[in-house]
């Protein structure tokens, strides 16, 4: 299903990346946030699917966004993006609530099954 | 009790005593070591307290405890410290002001934050300043909180029960709002946050009833959910995970009058009991984040418990996190009973790659192992339903071994034997050393007595009241009868006849299953359990009874032909009483009762079985159309038991006298042959012979004139067991056996005679079981008669 998403990276190269992949796939990319206190508004704002967020950012990092997204919306799903030999920071993360995680280099499968995978609906009981 | 007489009284000694603290108070400033003053203000603040208590003036007399404490401060120390005299004071002044609310007839006011300033100001109470040093202290109070707190549990869903009978009663309102804060209490000064807010909010809920608020419809239910959600968050402490989130419950609006459940027709036992009812709907409807998914619903086990096993792939990046995403996961999917390496490892150590968790879900196996698969970097996943059960009794269980309830009178009679037993010694001694053997044969006398009484009273300790597993019924037939719109009554005599620890262990779930047949099947739109327990010499007898449709034996002797159990001949000839039995014979019952109260496979063959475990006997009864009963006769402790001692084959074995239904010497004249068969004409009844020495594998003997039998039962039928010689009757103490020797089938434990000797003690079925697979064209045991 074509979901609503929102990048956050302060690269633009990585943003480009993911944004053709997604696109690719048939996902809408809402929009783009360069650091967290951007991520945070732009979640409010634009109420996206997902979100992906990088981890290392000037001024607010990933971690304190997702905290921040996890508060105004426990439901919300963010999916970490970090680079290798960051595990503690990904572990921080997961533990403040991000659903899953991909490490760059991004490899356009595991980065679309990682989404679809998130996105599913929780246990029908 | 009316206390509204007392309220005068109340009001003019709480003023005495005050107006006596503030001046003990002050002439303590001048004096701060006066002893007498300061065991006098001692007494006031206690005085007020207990009034206070029995008026049920709680924060008045939460408040007079706080001042207790710190004047016990002084006590201990010897000196009374300005700073604490000035919080007297101050306290002493809030009691009055608590006066006046009462008087006022309004709520007293809420001193939580008077409490608050104390500790800030230092002069915390020994309380806190515990908490600090003693990893230790808290662990023993954990156990007191949890066994305390499941108790004040049980009680409230017991409680709430009544209140639906009887809205108005003021008694079972207040006694409602003193078990809620009791466990608000004990969970806060346990720093369990969830717990005393859920037990908070309990408080204030039942607290508008106590203001004249009538219940309105559905309320009482989710208080019901509340004290589920409770139990749950004792699980949660129990288990040591982080305490459930009380959120949803809590901020839960109804937005419609609850809908009463449709009438169902048998429910297939996969529609597990513990399904939230539509009143918790609502809750479920959310999509479960993370950690609160164990929360909606029950404290009922969910499901079956699954064992799972996760391998990440060797190139898995940040392994750590990866299995910490799964571990969260699946805590959404179910409730993490274990897991290897647990949460706390994950987050804090290396890289794990393999990850052990045990699952309780209601969600299929393989849905759960798709879900694993599909996460990133994983190598291998199984799943695997754990052969445990998941009944939560099985956690009461554990209750009952960790803490006891004992009567003090048997503390104080330990403390007295205790002394007896040191001057009994002391004799011993002087008696020894003296020679003066008279006086050692007098010492040896009384110390045979007190051995005795002891051992008397330490087996007291270990009974229990039969209430403590009957407890949760009258709450799981109402949950049951509702589900399936039936209108079940429960009436319940003797429940405080007392059992062993260990029997009632062991009769939780058999006694669960039972009462679950008598409303699933027995019952057929309405009528009456009846649950009875007596005590009858040295057993115990526990009878379930229900007035519902009754068991058709003709029915069963079909079935039983059918399944290929019996030949048409054999169903016909089968007396009544045998063929009631068949309902537990494996394998017999259709329905596999998947019940999530005791796991797979839990049928009437599991229940016979496990009362036989506990050397009793199970008798059932039944009228078609009038109802049926299950009678369990038990006996009173499974430490000590009666058995029959025999000879055979120059070996001593015990059998237990609950086995034992007759024991006599026979005339061989009365044994004949029936085919192949050697039997025994008693009573109107013709009983195979069966041999011991043969079961036992053992040389036959020679045959004598008078054969000495054992009647009992074995392979579903009275059989006469043939012995050599009928030694005499005795209480033992059953020494349990060990690995290897209890893997023997047909040897149930082993005493110690007074000369050294040891007996083992045989269960005849079981023995006898052992040599059906021998048999061949003859009975096994089968006796000839020598040509």
């Amino acid at each position: 299903m074509a979901l609503k998403i929102l990048i956050v990276d302060d690269a633009l190269f990585m943003r480009s990346m993911l944004r053709d992949i997604f696109v690719k796939a048939g996902h809408e990319v809402v929009g783009e946030a360069t650091d967290g206190a951007d991520a945070v508004e732009k979640f409010q704002k634009l109420g996206p699917d997902l979100v992906t967020m990088d981890i290392v950012m000037p001024g607010k990092n990933g971690i304190e966004a997702l905290r921040d997204i996890m508060a105004c919306n426990p439901e919300a799903c963010v999916v970490m993006c970090s680079a290798l030999g960051q595990d503690s920071l990904v572990m921080e993360a997961v533990e403040a609530g991000a659903r899953d995680f991909i490490i760059k280099p991004f490899q356009e499968k595991r980065v679309l099954e990682v989404i679809s995978r998130v996105k599913k609906p929780a246990v029908a009981e | 009790m009316d206390m509204s007489k007392y309220r005068d009284m109340f009001f003019s000694e709480t003023r005495e005593h005050l107006a006596q603290m503030n001046q003990l108070l002050i002439a303590l400033e001048g004096n701060p070591t006066n002893r007498e003053a300061i065991d006098a203000l001692f007494r006031h603040a206690h005085s007020i307290k207990g009034m206070a208590g029995s008026m049920e003036f709680l924060q008045t007399q939460e408040l007079a405890h706080h001042l207790e404490e710190l004047i016990d401060e002084f006590r201990k120390s010897g000196t009374a410290t300005t700073a604490a005299i000035d919080r007297l004071l101050a306290g002493s002044d809030m009691l009055e002001n608590l006066l006046q609310d009462i008087g006022a007839d309004q709520p007293e006011r809420d001193i939580t934050a008077f409490l608050e300033e104390t500790c800030n100001l230092g002069l915390a109470d020994t309380a806190s300043r515990h908490d600090a040093d003693s990893g230790l202290d808290m662990g023993k109070f954990l156990q007191i909180f949890l066994s305390d707190g499941r108790e004040h549990l049980h009680a409230m869903s017991q409680l709430f029960l009544n209140l639906e009978e009887n809205q108005h009663s003021e008694e079972i309102i207040r006694e409602l709002f003193r078990h809620a804060h009791s466990i608000k209490g004990m969970a806060a000064s346990m720093g369990f946050q969830q717990t005393a807010d859920l037990a908070h909010y309990m408080e204030d809920q039942i607290d508008r009833y106590r203001q004249g608020t009538a219940p309105q419809e559905g309320e009482l239910d989710r208080l019901l959910a509340g004290v589920d959600l409770l139990t749950g968050l004792l699980d949660d402490i129990d288990e040591g995970r982080p305490e459930r989130n009380i959120g949803p419950f809590v901020n839960y609006q109804p937005q419609r009058p609850t809908p009463k459940p449709a009438p169902v027709e048998p429910l297939p036992d996969s529609a597990l009991v513990a399904e939230p009812a539509p009143r918790l709907e609502p809750m479920a409807a959310e999509p479960p984040a993370e950690e609160k998914a164990g929360n909606d619903s029950d404290s009922e086990s969910n499901g079956d418990i699954l064992d799972i096993s996760v391998t990440l792939s060797s190139e898995a990046v940040a392994p750590a996190a990866r299995t910490m995403l799964i571990l969260k996961d699946l805590g959404v999917l179910g409730r993490i009973l274990s897991s290897k390496p647990t949460r706390e490892q994950i987050a804090t150590g290396g890289a794990t790659r393999h990850l052990d968790v045990r699952l309780e879900t209601k969600i299929a196996p393989n849905f759960v192992q798709e879900r694993l698969e599909e996460m990133s970097d994983i190598a291998e996943v199984r799943v695997e339903r754990s052969q445990e059960k998941t009944s939560r009794f099985m956690r009461r269980r554990d209750d009952l071994q960790r803490t006891v309830r004992v009567r003090t009178e048997l503390l104080d009679q330990f403390i007295n034997l205790t002394g007896e037993l040191i001057t009994n010694r002391n004799m011993l001694q002087s008696a020894w050393k003296d020679e003066r053997w008279e006086d050692l044969q007098v010492g040896l006398d009384r110390l045979y007595r007190h051995i005795s009484n002891l051992h008397h009273d330490v087996l007291q300790l270990r009974m229990m009241p039969l209430a403590s597993i009957t407890g949760p019924l009258p709450r799981i037939i109402r949950d049951l009868a509702r589900k399936q719109d039936k209108t079940i009554a429960l009436e319940m005599e003797g429940t405080e006849v007392e059992l062993d620890r260990a029997i009632l262990e062991e009769l939780s779930d058999p006694l669960m299953h039972m009462v679950r047949n008598a409303v699933d099947h027995g019952i057929a739109k309405a009528g009456t359990i009846k649950i009875r327990a007596w005590r009858e010499k040295d057993l115990v007898l526990i009878e379930i009874q229900d007035d519902g449709r009754g068991i058709d034996p003709a029915a069963l002797r079909r079935k039983a032909v059918d399944k290929g159990l019996l030949t048409e001949s054999q169903a016909r000839a089968l007396p009544e009483r045998d063929v009631l039995q068949l309902i537990c014979h494996p394998g017999f019952s259709t329905a596999v009762q998947v019940t999530e109260l005791s796991g797979r496979g839990v049928g009437m063959d599991v229940v016979k079985s496990a009362v036989e475990n506990l050397g009793g006997s199970l008798v059932i009864r039944s009228t078609l159309g009038q109802g049926t009963s299950f009678l369990l006769k038990l006996p009173l402790s499974i430490a000590i038991i009666k058995v029959l001692l025999v000879e055979c084959a120059g070996h001593q074995l015990g059998i237990p006298l609950t086995r034992v239904q007759r024991a006599l010497d026979v005339s061989r004249k009365d044994i004949n042959t029936s085919g192949k068969q050697l039997v025994l004409t008693y009573a109107d009844e013709i009983l195979p012979l069966v041999s011991l020495r043969k079961a036992l594998q053992l040389p036959a003997a020679a045959p004598q004139d008078t054969v000495p039998v054992v009647i009992t039962e074995a392979r579903g039928r009275r059989i006469a067991l043939v012995v050599d010689r009928l030694v005499g009757q005795k209480e033992t103490f059953v020494k349990s056996l060990e690995f290897p020797i209890n893997r023997l089938p047909g040897i149930s434990g082993a005493t110690v005679m007074g000369d050294g000797n040891i007996i083992f003690i045989i269960d005849p079925p079981a023995i006898l079981e052992e040599r059906r697979g021998q048999a061949g064209r003859t009975a096994a045991g089968v006796q000839h008669e020598p040509a």
